[in-house]
Formats: C-alpha cells, sequence, structure tokens
C-alpha cells in the first residue's frame, strides 16, 4: 500500500505536466473556437457560437491547405517508408563501414526543421546555391522556386532526407531483433534473398511498419516549419498546409478564434485518416 | 580550591588576529559600499535644425553624461538586467554595439545592464504579438513597428514618462509624422529610431541615370537581361520580391500610387481597397506580371524577399530592385557586397509625369521600441528607454548602419558624412506618404501580396487578383 502511494506520488509531477500541456490547450483551443478573440480583446472575447467553424467550413483557402496537406502526406510518407525500408534492408548484412555509413544517415535528423529549411534554400539558391552552380557545370539550369511541380518535389526531397532517418532507425533495430531460426529455415528451403525479405522479414515487421507509419503520417498532416522557411506557402498558396494556414489567420490576421476552429475541424479530419492506422495497430496487439 | 584555566597561546593570537581581520574586512566593504558622492553637471547643447521638408526648429539636448544625474536619484545600489528586443539584422546590427557600450560605460552609473534577445526576423512581429498576449513580462522592451495599432493594449503609455521632470530630453526632433504612427487615440506607445522606405536601387555603373517612369523601368530591366541582350553584364534587368509575405506589397503599392493610385495612408484605407480593381492598379500588375514572364525577373523571384534580392544584386546578376532602404548599408559595404559595393545607386521608385512634373511617391514607415506593459522593471526600462530619444544614441545608430526617425539628425552635416545617401533618400522623404497603422495592416498587406503572388505564378490574372484582393481587403474592413 505503501509502496503504492510512492509510486503514485512519484508520477504525479510528470501527468500534471503532460495534462498541463496536452489537456489545457485542447480545452482552450474549443474555447477560443466558439469566441471571436482577437489580439485587440484577446482577453476579453465575444461568444460567436459556431461561427468560426461556419467560416472555416466554407473557406476555399482552408480546403485548398487540407488538400494539400493531404498530398504531401501520402508521398513524403510513402517514400519515406519504403526508402527507410530499403536502406534497412540493405544495412542489415555486415559490411565494412556501416557503423559510419549509419551515422551519416542518421545526422539531418539532429538538425531542427527550421535550420534545414534555411540551409535547403541556400543551397538551392539560383545565384549563390551550391546545387545550382554543380548542375550548371553539366550544362543543366534549374529553377526550384518557380513551378508548382519542382517546388513540390523540393519539399518532399527535403523531408525525406530529413526523416527518412527516423524510419529507417526503428527498422534497422527492428530487423536486429527478429528472431534469426525463420529466416535460416527459409534460406535453408532454398528461398532466395527476396523471397525472404517479402516472405518472412517484412511479414515478421508489419507491426513496427504500421507503427512508423503511423508516426510518419501525424508529422506530415502538421508539417510547418521546414515548407514555411522554403516557401511561405507560396507560390501563391500552392504549398500551404493547413499548419502554415492556420499561423496565418492566429498570427498574421489575427483573428485566434478561425484559427482554433480550423485546428478543431482538422484534428477530426486527421482521426478519421489515423484511425484506420490505430485500428491496425490495436489489432496487432501493439496498442 | 577552583583551577584556573589557562588560555593558550594559540587561542589568544588567534582571537585577536580574527578579530583584527574582521575590522579589516568590515572597513574595507564600507569603504567599497561608501555612496559616491557626485556633482550634477549638465551641459547643454543647442542646435538650429531643419526637418526635410519641415519648418526649422531648435533642439536642446544635454549630453548623455548628464543622464545618470537627472534620471536616476542618486547611485543605485543594485544592478538591474533589462531585456531588450530588437529587430534582426541591419537594426540590430546597429544596435548591438550601442548596447555594449551602454553596459561598458554606463550601467555602473544607471544601475541598469542591458541584455540584447533577438527573434528571427522573418516573424519577429508574430513572436512579440504572441509573447504580448500571453502577458509575458519579458522582453522588457519590445521592438515593434506601426503595427502598433493591433497591440496597443499591450505596451505601457509613454506619454506620463516622457512629461516626467526626470526625463530630460526632448521628442520633438523626430519626424511628426514618425512619431504619430506610435499614436494610438492620441497616445503615444513607441518612438521611431527606425525609418523605412523603399527605393529603386540600381547599378550606376551600368545606368548613369536611374529610369525615372515605370515604363523607362521596364525598358532598361529588357535592356540589362541577357535573354534579350546577349552584351548584357546582368543576367537580369529586375528582381522582384515576390514571396508571400505580407510586406512585399510595398513595392508593388509604391509603384501603383506613383502612377496615379490611392494611397494607403491613415483614414484612407478603405478608398484604397476599393481602388484596387481601377485600371491604374490592374496595368501596373500587368506590368509587373509581364516583367516576371517576360524573363526580366529571375524564375525564383516568386520566392524571394529582402535578402534574396539583396544577394542577387550583390552578386551582379540582376540590374535593379526595389528594395528597402536598409539595404543599401549592405549592398555599399565591401566586406558583404565586394563585387559592386562601389557601383550601387539609389533612387526614388520610378513614377509618371503629370504636366510635366516627375511624380514620384513611396511610402514611410517606422520601426521602434515600446515598452512591455508587463514589464515588472519599467523604471529601470525607461532609463534605457530615454538614452533611445537623444541624439548621441540617433548618431550612433546611423553610422552602425541603422537609420533614424529623426529629422534633426537627417538634416546634421556630420550624419550626412556618416551615411553618404542621405542625401539620396531626402528626396524620397520629402515626397512620401505615411503607411497607415490601421490594426487590421498586415491581415490587409497579407491579402494583397497572396494575390499579387497568384498572379505572378499565373494562378490568377492580374484582373480577378485585384478583384479578390478588393474584395477581401474590404470583407475585413467592414467597407
Amino acid at each position: 500500500m505503501r509502496d503504492q502511494l510512492v509510486g503514485i506520488i512519484l508520477v504525479v509531477p510528470m501527468l500534471l505536466t503532460i495534462i498541463s500541456i496536452t489537456l489545457f490547450p485542447l480545452i482552450f483551443s474549443y474555447y477560443m473556437s466558439v469566441h471571436n478573440m482577437t489580439v485587440l480583446n484577446f482577453w476579453n472575447p465575444i461568444f460567436v457560437g459556431v461561427d468560426n467553424f461556419v467560416k472555416a467550413l466554407s473557406s476555399s483557402d482552408f480546403w485548398a491547405s487540407v488538400r494539400f496537406s493531404v498530398l504531401y502526406m501520402l508521398v513524403t510518407a510513402s517514400a519515406e517508408l519504403l526508402l527507410g525500408l530499403f536502406l534497412s534492408l540493405f544495412l542489415e548484412r555486415t559490411m565494412k563501414g556501416k557503423r559510419l555509413v549509419v551515422s551519416l544517415i542518421l545526422i539531418p535528423m539532429a538538425i531542427a526543421p527550421a535550420l534545414f529549411g534555411i540551409m535547403i534554400k541556400l543551397m538551392l539558391n539560383e545565384f549563390i546555391g551550391l546545387i545550382p552552380y554543380l548542375l550548371r557545370q553539366i550544362g543543366i539550369r534549374m529553377h526550384f522556386f518557380s513551378d508548382f511541380p519542382i517546388v513540390f518535389t523540393v519539399l518532399v526531397v527535403t523531408d525525406m532526407i530529413q526523416w527518412t532517418p527516423f524510419v529507417f532507425i526503428i527498422l534497422y533495430a527492428a530487423l536486429h531483433s527478429l528472431p534469426r531460426e525463420p529466416i535460416e529455415a527459409a534460406y535453408i528451403d532454398g528461398a532466395s534473398g527476396w523471397q525472404v525479405i517479402r516472405y518472412v522479414k517484412i511479414p515478421m515487421l508489419w507491426k513496427i511498419i504500421a507503427l512508423v507509419t503511423v508516426f510518419r503520417v501525424m508529422d506530415a498532416l502538421r508539417a510547418f516549419d521546414t515548407i514555411y522557411v522554403l516557401t511561405g506557402g507560396g507560390p501563391g498558396i500552392s504549398t500551404t498546409t493547413v499548419s502554415i494556414n492556420i499561423f496565418k489567420v492566429a498570427l498574421i490576421r489575427g483573428d485566434f478564434g478561425l484559427a482554433a476552429a480550423s485546428t478543431v475541424i482538422f484534428f477530426y479530419l486527421s482521426m478519421v485518416v489515423l484511425s484506420f492506422g490505430l485500428r491496425t495497430l490495436r489489432r496487432g496487439g501493439v496498442l | 580550591m577552583s583551577q584556573e584555566k589557562s588560555v593558550s597561546r594559540r587561542v589568544f593570537l588567534g582571537t585577536v588576529g580574527g578579530l583584527a581581520g574582521g575590522l579589516v574586512v568590515g572597513g574595507a566593504a564600507g569603504w567599497l559600499l561608501k555612496p559616491v558622492e557626485r556633482e550634477v553637471r549638465t551641459v547643454t547643447h543647442t542646435q538650429t535644425v531643419g526637418a526635410p521638408g519641415a519648418q526649422t526648429f531648435t533642439v536642446t539636448e544635454r549630453i548623455a553624461e548628464t543622464i545618470t544625474r537627472t534620471v536616476t536619484a542618486g547611485a543605485p545600489k543594485e544592478k538591474v538586467t533589462i531585456t531588450v528586443n530588437w529587430f534582426p539584422g541591419p537594426e540590430s546590427d546597429a544596435v548591438a554595439p550601442i548596447i555594449d557600450w551602454w553596459n561598458k560605460n554606463m550601467s555602473d552609473e544607471t544601475g541598469v545592464r542591458v541584455e540584447l534577445v533577438l527573434f528571427g526576423r522573418a516573424e519577429h512581429f508574430e513572436k512579440i504579438k504572441t509573447l504580448l498576449l500571453a502577458q509575458s513580462p519579458e522582453p522588457d522592451i519590445v521592438f515593434m513597428s506601426y503595427t502598433v495599432g493591433a497591440v496597443w493594449p499591450h505596451l505601457e503609455p509613454l506619454d506620463d514618462w516622457f512629461a516626467s521632470p526626470k526625463y530630460p530630453y526632448t521628442l520633438d526632433h523626430y519626424v511628426p509624422a514618425a512619431l504619430d504612427a506610435f499614436r494610438v487615440n492620441g497616445k503615444l506607445y513607441g518612438i521611431p529610431t527606425d525609418m523605412n522606405t523603399s527605393l529603386l536601387i540600381y547599378r550606376k555603373d551600368l545606368m548613369p541615370e536611374p529610369p525615372k517612369t515605370l515604363d523607362e523601368m521596364v525598358e532598361m530591366a529588357r535592356k540589362f537581361t541577357r535573354k534579350y541582350n546577349p552584351d548584357s553584364p546582368t543576367e537580369y534587368g529586375f528582381a522582384i520580391q515576390g514571396k508571400n509575405i505580407w510586406f512585399n506589397s510595398y513595392f508593388w503599392i509604391n509603384l501603383y500610387v506613383s502612377q496615379g493610385g490611392v494611397p494607403p495612408e491613415p483614414g484612407r484605407e478603405i478608398e484604397f481597397a476599393k481602388s484596387l480593381d481601377s485600371p491604374t492598379a490592374i496595368r501596373v500588375l500587368q506590368v509587373y506580371v509581364n516583367m516576371y514572364n517576360e524573363g526580366l525577373s529571375p524564375p525564383d523571384s516568386v520566392n524571394y524577399e529582402y535578402a534574396e534580392t539583396n544577394a542577387a544584386l550583390a552578386a551582379g546578376k540582376v540590374a535593379m530592385a526595389l528594395q528597402w532602404n536598409a539595404a543599401l548599408g549592405e549592398l555599399r559595404d565591401p566586406q558583404k557586397a565586394p563585387l559592386v559595393h562601389d557601383k550601387i545607386g539609389a533612387a526614388p521608385t520610378p513614377g509618371r509625369y503629370v504636366d510635366r512634373e516627375l511624380v514620384r511617391l513611396s511610402e514611410i514607415h517606422v520601426h521602434g521600441p515600446g515598452i512591455n506593459k508587463y514589464s515588472k522593471k519599467k523604471e529601470a526600462a525607461f532609463k534605457f528607454f530615454a538614452f533611445l530619444t537623444t541624439l548621441r544614441f540617433g548618431l550612433d545608430y546611423l553610422k552602425n548602419g541603422g537609420f533614424t526617425g529623426s529629422a534633426a539628425i537627417l538634416d546634421n552635416p556630420l550624419a550626412q558624412r556618416i551615411r553618404t545617401e542621405i542625401p539620396e533618400l531626402a528626396p524620397i522623404y520629402k515626397a512620401s506618404f505615411a503607411m497607415t497603422t490601421h490594426p487590421d495592416l498586415v491581415p490587409m498587406h497579407d491579402i494583397l501580396t497572396r494575390n499579387i503572388n497568384s498572379a505572378l505564378v499565373g494562378a490568377k490574372t492580374p484582373e480577378q487578383a485585384l478583384k479578390d484582393a478588393k474584395t477581401e481587403i474590404l470583407s475585413l474592413l467592414g467597407g
């Protein structure tokens, strides 16, 4: 009994911290979303009911940002999952310099996303950037921020450089913890390398793959810093994610109520997407 | 018979030594902590100056040494550290040496030590807004702009502070419009340490005379674009600042107003919004779009703002651009722009001829500090704040690359020797309009920039873009 009490007392500070940084913002968001809350009346908002929700749902900018966020999530999450899986399978074997290669792969993940965006922006500057310079040496002239397809590719590749290491390291660790017997048995039975991967390793990894996918989907849906630094949500609003849209509504337009309503709406839209992932994880016994 | 306790020699000597040591330490501490008697010395410097385009007036100022005697009541016992926020970039580069000077020379006497706090330039004002909304007591001094109209409830009204007999200086040396930009409902909330405008920065080695009209600007841009002139020393004739960031609309607004459009001055916001779909506005935006589509501006210029435009000019790739006056300091610095530092000219935004008279207009706007209403060190903050209103600060700030809103300084020959572009900028400041300080100023510009950017990338026609901008801005302003 006493031990239980001590345990509870030790856990309470952390619980309170988690509650304050998750529950309070959540409740306050709901509060803001039903009020007309701007910079001038922030501490004396006016109750407006569902007005902010109607405004958000009828805003073409909001839906454009939802479409872009979903597209961005689908492309980056799939690409990072495939590349991360490939890298983890490739580096699973014993080879010289593997430790160095793994360390180099992990470096981009250690850089703050906004800073990483600034680095990429400088590297791609058409006049002073390294990459356009190298491309010009082989006769290629490229402008990276003028057309949507190229801009989108830049954003996806930037995200992949930074977050594929996350997928890689989790799958890499999972691969090393797989039991060896089924794999060896498959080889003994004459299975090729590709067959072992497809029929033995990946099925054994699917729970981890599902977990990593859920993480990347959640992260990609709320992408903000790198994109904002690189393009500001432009050209036009073509690369404006939901997070950027909400940021602009809140801090540039100063309409916190509308921004909060947009946040609540997008939260529920995201839950629809995430529910599939969470259901898979529950079925697999991960959750 | 009682046995007397004898005191050993060691104990006796130790006690005496301890007493003597204590007396020495206590005496030294008392001497060091003794309040310093200071003689009040006031030096008055009177100078008659003329503000650009305004009447002559007299400025009287006691030099900075007196601040310790008059603002402070006796030597302070404890030093208070205040946090001062500034705008990162040329502005913070200009103020940092002054803060170092203050900490070395003034902090002991005033009891105020200053710590400079910087946030990212791009989101500086949003960051300040967030801190003020959260009622954060720091920074004690916040750097804001004429967007004070949106955050004034969270700033300390300064009129009573400046009216106090403890404040020995004057605010009369500021450009009146610049100071008024920090007034809301008649109360003052900041001081204009920085006055900004946009101008045409051009390569004077390539263009002995800068373009005076919009048509001349387009013609020169074509002449210095290699696609149309293989002999052009620059790759592009012009750099549009097209990034979807709210203040980039200013460049287009200057062009539009110079062509006869309605300026977004205080009180004319709705009139400005209603004029956005006028033939003049559409024509100016069409020119912008044509310049971009015809390759007179780099393809990536739809993502350009201050830094990228400077980089293009400094690399010698672009012949001219509409840019903030702060860029002159960087582009004329041999270390920062070695290729072009001695080739950079400045001129007003191209305009038009009206009855044979050339009309060119630019907006001026101001930036500057205010005191955080929630600061717990307002008294200490105001000591430093008072120093910021001195001519000495203004001159040093100018010397370090900032650009003051003080008329007295701009007309000062010393200032003009320090910053040779002041005579170049004088005609711009004389023919300028003040940007509105409406609380919805930032969202207004955000809407306009977004639509201009959409037109540049071909997502909308110029006509549709400006029509949409007009509708959204009128809805925002309730017009």
